[in-house]
């Protein structure tokens, strides 16, 4: 087809009119997509038991824990900050027993948690990466740490795969919490009879946490997850405050473990849609270390929704394992022992735990022009028993706000 | 001890393969419009922080924690 010369300047006159005479939109403004996640939570824990490691593997071990906090997720566009604190007010007259001195401020305690992170979303590449930053500090105990992790997802999103690295670097000193030692830490603590001597030289505790994870979709209705981890940690292992009684000793001793500790744990989950209503979510975990415990764990949660605004979760978890050969019962390990320790959690045992959780996901404004969401309610309740006598009670409520 | 230790790996091991043979063996396409179900809240492999938390008590209250299960570190809960 040909155009005349003067037909083509003719088109390109009236094109140059529209560009030139058409105004800029001002009021347009490319504006930052915005999310928030706010969780609040708060959780009750009351333990009894009668094997107290403080008291040489005998002795009351009722403890209450009250934990409560939040979590807080705020999207920019392909950023995310995270924002997680969270406090535990400990009480626990068994830990009172470190000095005898009834109603001393060891029976109760309290351990503060903050993580502070961020996280990119490549959306390119379908990666995703980020750190934080970990705070833990009790009246014993001061941890920091750093977490690092990286997921990519398949372009047709069927498979995804994790890394995430933690570290973590512990002071077992006392004092920080205490005005009297000036809110510094200075000495491990030790039973009050035991304080005559230097049980240990070292107060440090640094633990590498290394975990992959790969989740595969298997079908339309079924995804499964499997974990592989390994941690090495290093240090002061024992717990200071831990009495031990020998059998052919008359005064105990300060509980001593070895300095190093490799463990290697692997589970496998899978989440399986069966029907309309109902979430399978079984899983197995498998667990090795070099202090001699071997340990499976099985565990079955359902998830039944009558329908979308609710969720009942009932759940039972059994787990089996096979003792450290550093343990004894009260009184019955050896003088010529390298390392012992009398705390139950070292021993061969079975636990059991059971309950039941009830979601509510309202997905409604909290108010007509709010721009948050009141999101989800969820209550758990779950009941623990430990074959050495100690059962625990677990009621958790969880709140979660969306814009 | 080691014979108990030794039997326990073998078995795991060769069950673990074999599972994860069968399941991947069984995967389908799944195309974007079908993963309704799989996008379902309950179907992400997430806990939320009430069962962190329970987590945690397990933490304390047996020898197997760590590697990516809860903390292994940083309060030690122990009375």
């Amino acid at each position: 087809m040909l155009i005349q010369k003067n037909q083509l300047i003719g088109i390109f006159l009236l094109i140059a009119q529209f560009c030139i005479g058409q105004e800029v939109d001002s009021s347009f403004k490319k504006k930052a997509l915005t999310t928030l996640d706010v969780q609040a939570f708060f959780s009750l824990y009351t333990q009894e038991g009668n094997h107290s490691a403080v008291t040489g593997g005998e002795g009351d071990e009722h403890l209450n824990v009250y934990h409560t906090g939040t979590n807080i997720a705020y999207g920019i566009n392909a950023s995310l900050i995270i924002f997680d604190a969270s406090i535990d007010v400990i009480s626990s007259p068994s830990t009172d027993k470190i000095n005898f001195i009834k109603s001393s401020p060891s029976a109760h305690d309290n351990h503060v948690q903050a993580r502070l992170g961020y996280q990119y979303d490549w959306k390119k590449h379908r990666i995703k990466f980020g750190a934080a930053y970990l705070l833990g500090i009790e009246s014993d105990y001061w941890s920091t740490g750093i977490s690092s992790w990286v997921n990519w997802v398949s372009r047709n999103k069927t498979r995804a795969i994790s890394v995430a690295v933690d570290l973590f670097f512990d002071d077992l000193r006392w004092g920080r919490l205490s005005q009297r030692k000036g809110f510094k830490p200075t000495e491990l603590i030790y039973p009050i009879e035991l304080r005559g001597t230097n049980w240990f030289d070292i107060y440090h505790r640094n633990s590498y946490n290394l975990s992959l994870n790969l989740r595969q979709d298997i079908n339309k209705r079924l995804k499964i997850n499997i974990g592989i981890g390994a941690t090495y940690q290093e240090g002061l292992l024992s717990t200071p405050f831990h009495r031990v009684y020998f059998e052919n000793l008359a005064d105990a001793k300060v509980e001593n473990l070895p300095q190093q500790r490799i463990r290697l744990p692997l589970s496998i989950a899978a989440n399986w849609f069966f029907k309309q209503a109902i979430v399978f979510q079984p899983s197995y975990r498998f667990y090795w270390d070099n202090f001699g415990i071997l340990a499976h764990t099985l565990a079955l949660q359902t998830a039944i929704k009558p329908n979308n605004k609710f969720t009942l979760y009932p759940f039972v978890r059994g787990y089996y394992q096979s003792g450290s050969p550093y343990f004894a019962p009260y009184g019955e390990h050896l003088s010529t022992a390298t390392f012992y320790t009398s705390d139950y959690d070292f021993s061969t045992l079975a636990s059991f735990k059971a309950g039941l959780g009830i979601g509510w996901y309202p997905d409604a404004r909290l108010g007509k022009k709010s721009k948050f969401y009141f999101n989800n309610v969820v209550v758990r309740y779950a009941f623990f028993y430990r074959t050495d006598g100690l059962s625990a009670h677990i009621i958790s409520l969880q709140v979660g706000l969306k814009k | 001890m080691t014979w108990k230790l030794k039997n326990n790996w073998t078995f795991f091991k060769y069950g673990l393969t074999f599972w994860i043979i069968f399941m991947l063996s069984s995967c389908t396409s799944v195309k974007p419009y079908q993963r309704a179900y799989l996008e379902d809240k309950d179907m992400v492999f997430k806990q939320n922080a009430s069962e962190k938390f329970e987590q945690s008590a397990h933490t304390y209250r047996e020898g197997a924690a760590g590697g990516g299960m809860g903390k292994s570190s940083g309060g030690c809960g122990c009375n």
